[in-house]
């Protein structure tokens, strides 16, 4: 039987996903459910001092109105220390020096104070989805309106400096003091990356219902287990009694990450009420309840000899977070790995806004920051007059210097090689503005890309029936990632079965555990466990008296097996450990984007002609759908380059564009070509398959690939995203 | 307040007293439970809830089912069965055009005007015209791969 691991293999949840049979979480209708729907307050600071219900309770339909005012005792919604640890509120808050000032984060309905515009002040539960907005229409609010800030100010702001987040120390000072010496040539300069929104497609949904003492949670969610164990927490009940479904996630992008309270408060609205509830985001709250990725303003130093060998790097970022909440953007990320610098100097600086809380968006920290660092790197390129790739080569990392490890695996070179050879790269020193077809500018621009390769516990069940038919359950997600189609190959190729013969079952808590499906980290932890439950299987087939090895022939002999001993199923778990035990290695994945861009200078207008991005993600398990999902991240680059802003109204601090017509993300017409190359070399210290995740790995290093070729291009330089035609003209 | 309308989905004849706030998107997913058409922003803003209406692509969140009299509706549900798929949900799958495939139902509804658009014969004609449907996965290539398979192989 051919392999299928390493085999283009179409998503076995293809079939579904066109036919419109994926039932996600909104797509669930029980019977006598209620339509929730949440209500925004106005202002960005102060409190709540009317909020009057009355007439949207009398609207006909409306079940019930909760708020601040009511929420405690009716759906017995608390505020407590141990419900906010597991929350989305939490993370990073560890980051912070503890003090007298430590946040308690925030749950909404729980007071009537108010920390952003936005925030959920009441919710109404209806018959329909018609009635629920009628009746949050009929809500009337009055504040006490305290001044609010949403905009970072160097001088009068109070800078906190957090501590570890991240897995790396957020203060990094290596070597002397930062300074340029004689005969180094140095760039300094400041890079602002905007405030961008996540807006997977499906708004986040939980449909909530009770039976007896247990309840079922049709959710949207990256994590299910992490989920229930929220819910639980909040509804003061057994984890056992939580089950949390999300067989299909319409994306997620880091927006379903973390927990956030809707989740919980379907559940206890349906308690409540005695009826299934389901609390569906609206495209608006899908700006302002799942998080965000913060604006960010990054100052770099770099100082190198005239060979291009960088000396110093010093990359000090300004970050917002929210008054209650913890995480900030962790920018410097990047720069304590590559290039190598003797003096380094990476620091972190937080201001707390009157903003949501922010949350991880695909490569948290890696995104906004190698925007400022691979844009400071082409600008010392120019400085130097030298090829940019050339003076990336120049400063290959060639171990971990920040952590003293070797990387695992490290083929950023050969990406540098194969990514250039694929685009034509020119190869030399192309000076600004010095390329034009007719009426365009053409500029070539190029950047590295790096994440880490996490990899966690995960358990993967597997139940061999004597119909022929083998089922593989595990908690773990797929947000579109293909990992319905990745452990289906890879039992397959175990067990010697087509995939055919295989049905996948994921996002259900009531399956053994996985991780979330965030950080890349999904294939390198649930893979291995369900490798361990095909050896498991065959130990287990062992002591039935039948040795199994997959081959073409034994097809039918594994099934025949069970028939023959009359059994029916037989049902084994595997366990993966997560990272290696005992390696003291650094585990990485690499990548180089090139860029071609076109620009129209009469109109401002900017194409991102075509794209060759080559990364080192270890061995490639479905290579089609990897390849999807780094040309999903690359249109992400291309949206941050070029259009995606949250932006603030300065006067009362709202949020404007939190909405999908005037927050602009990347359409078909926008995405020219873009070519995928993988260098397929397995990083076998990692584990068996030697394969790393790949979801984020496209998104850093593309913005600043698309900017430095529009400085080549125009000989504009773009150091605050996004570029658009107003910026170029 | 309700009102009494009469038009077809997917060839089945609705005749029913409906909300008459009701979008046509809430009442086939809500009432008829065909829960393929998506509701990505109920504001015409993303194309998940595309739907033909009377052979022209809609966008169902921006209709009141009131308003359809004596009209007819196909959703995805009345395209192609997962054992008797259509050509463009074939061509989808075997295009990779789609990775979470939340927007997918919207796509190809739209898709199947655009295959009978004798104008839409480059992939930057096709691109244009499939630029009203946002996909946050970014499967913009593919998609349009998809299309013009369907397109060139003359097989609609």
């Amino acid at each position: 039987m051919v392999k299928s691991i390493g085999a283009p293999h179409d998503r076995i949840d293809g079939i579904p996903k066109v036919t419109g049979g994926a039932t996600y979480a909104a797509d669930v209708k029980l019977e006598g459910q209620l339509y929730a729907i949440a209500l925004q307050s106005t202002i960005a600071a102060g409190k709540i001092v009317a909020l009057e219900s009355a007439s949207a309770e009398a609207t006909p339909g409306v079940v019930a109105v909760y708020s601040h005012l009511n929420a405690r005792q009716a759906l017995t919604w608390i505020h407590a220390d141990e419900l906010l640890a597991l929350s989305a509120e939490a993370l990073g808050l560890s980051a912070f020096p503890s003090g007298s000032s430590r946040p308690r984060g925030y749950l909404p309905l729980t007071s009537p104070e108010i920390y952003f515009a936005g925030q959920w002040i009441a919710v109404v539960v209806a018959e329909s989805i018609e009635a629920a907005r009628h009746g949050v229409g009929r809500i009337k609010v009055r504040y006490e309106v305290d001044a609010a800030s949403v905009v970072m100010n160097d001088e009068k702001d109070d800078w906190i400096e957090p501590t570890f987040f991240f897995g790396a120390d957020m203060q990094v000072q290596r070597g002397d003091a930062p300074k340029t010496r004689h005969g180094e040539v140095f760039i300094q300069e400041t890079y602002a990356t905007p405030m961008q929104l996540h807006q997977p497609m499906e708004p986040s949904a939980t449909t909530a219902y009770w039976d007896g003492d247990d309840v079922t949670l049709f959710d949207s969610t990256q994590g299910v287990v992490a989920t229930r164990e929220y819910v639980a927490q909040s509804l003061k009940v057994p984890k056992e009694k939580v089950r949390v479904i999300s067989a299909y996630v319409g994306g997620g992008f880091g927006s379903k990450n973390q927990v956030w309270p809707h989740q919980a408060l379907a559940a206890h609205m349906a308690r409540a009420l005695g009826r299934p509830v389901r609390l569906q985001l609206t495209r608006s709250d899908m700006a302002l309840a799942s998080g965000h990725r913060s604006f960010t303003e990054q100052d770099v130093r770099l100082s190198a000899d005239r060979d291009g060998k960088i000396r110093l790097l010093q990359h000090i970022s300004r970050v917002p977070t929210s008054i209650q909440g913890g995480f900030f953007e962790p920018c410097g990320l990047n720069s304590l790995l590559l290039y190598g610098a003797e003096e380094l100097d990476v620091r972190h600086r937080v201001s707390r806004k009157n903003i949501p809380t922010p949350t991880p968006f695909r490569a948290p920290g890696e995104t906004p920051g190698s925007f400022a660092l691979e844009s400071a790197l082409d600008e010392l390129a120019h400085t130097l007059k030298m090829d940019p790739l050339e003076l990336r080569r120049r400063n290959f990392p060639s171990r971990d210097s920040y952590h003293d490890r070797d990387w695992s695996s490290n083929h950023l070179l050969e990406c540098y090689r194969l990514g250039a050879a694929a685009f034509s790269w020119p190869g030399r020193y192309v000076p600004p503005r010095s390329i034009r077809e007719g009426s365009e500018m053409v500029g070539y621009g190029m950047a590295t890309t790096a994440y880490p390769a996490p990899a966690l516990p995960a358990t993967v069940k597997l139940r061999l029936q004597v119909q022929g038919r083998a089922i593989i359950e595990t908690s773990a997600t797929d947000i579109g990632t293909g990992m319905y189609t990745i452990l289906a190959q890879t039992v397959a190729d175990e067990l010697g079965l087509p995939v055919s013969q295989l049905e996948v079952r994921l996002g259900d808590s009531s399956f053994p555990n996985a991780p979330t499906a965030g950080r890349s980290k999904s294939t390198a932890s649930v893979l291995p466990a369900a490798r361990q439950a095909c050896l498991s299987l065959r130990e287990k087939l062992a002591l039935l008296g039948a040795s199994y090895s997959p081959t073409p022939q034994s097809n039918e002999s594994i099934f025949s097996l069970l028939e023959r001993e009359a059994i029916p199923e037989v049902v084994v778990e595997g366990t993966s450990t997560g990272m290696p035990r005992e390696h003291d290695l650094s585990f990485y994945s690499f990548g180089a984007h090139f860029v071609e861009v076109r620009v129209d200078e009469e109109i401002g207008r900017i194409r991102v002609s075509r794209v060759v991005s080559a990364l080192d993600c270890g061995r490639i398990i479905n290579p089609k759908t990897a390849t999807s999902q780094i040309k999903g991240g690359i249109v992400f680059g291309i949206g941050m380059a070029l259009m995606e802003q949250g932006e603030f109204d300065p006067i009362h601090s709202r949020l404007i564009n939190d909405n999908l017509a005037d927050y602009h993300i990347p359409v078909n017409a926008d995405i020219g070509e873009i070519d995928v190359i993988f260098i397929d070399k397995p990083d076998t210290r990692f584990n068996e398959f030697g394969a790393r995740g790949l979801g984020e790995i496209g998104v850093p290093g593309t913005a600043a690939a698309i900017t430095n070729a529009l400085y080549c291009a125009t000989g504009k330089r773009i150091r605050s995203l996004p570029a658009t035609a107003a910026a170029l003209l | 307040m309700k009102t009494r309308v009469r038009f077809t989905v997917n060839g089945d004849t609705i005749d029913t007293a409906i909300d008459v706030r009701a979008t046509l998107l809430d009442f086939i997913r809500e009432e008829l439970r065909l829960t393929g058409t998506k509701k990505g922003c109920d504001h015409g803003q993303c194309g998940a809830c595309t739907v033909l209406v009377d052979g022209k692509r809609s966008l169902s969140c921006l209709k009141f089912a009131a308003s359809l009299e004596g009209r007819a509706v196909i959703t995805i549900e009345g395209i192609g069965k997962p054992d008797a798929l259509h050509p463009l949900q074939a061509a989808f799958i075997k295009h990779d055009a789609f990775q979470c495939g939340f927007c997918t139902s919207g796509q190809i509804m739209s898709a199947l005007e655009v295959i009978g658009d004798p104008l839409a014969n480059t992939c930057e004609a096709i691109s244009e015209k499939m630029s009203g449907n946002l996909c946050r996965c970014g499967a913009y290539p593919n998609i349009v791969a998809a299309i013009m398979e369907v397109k060139s192989n003359g097989t609609v």
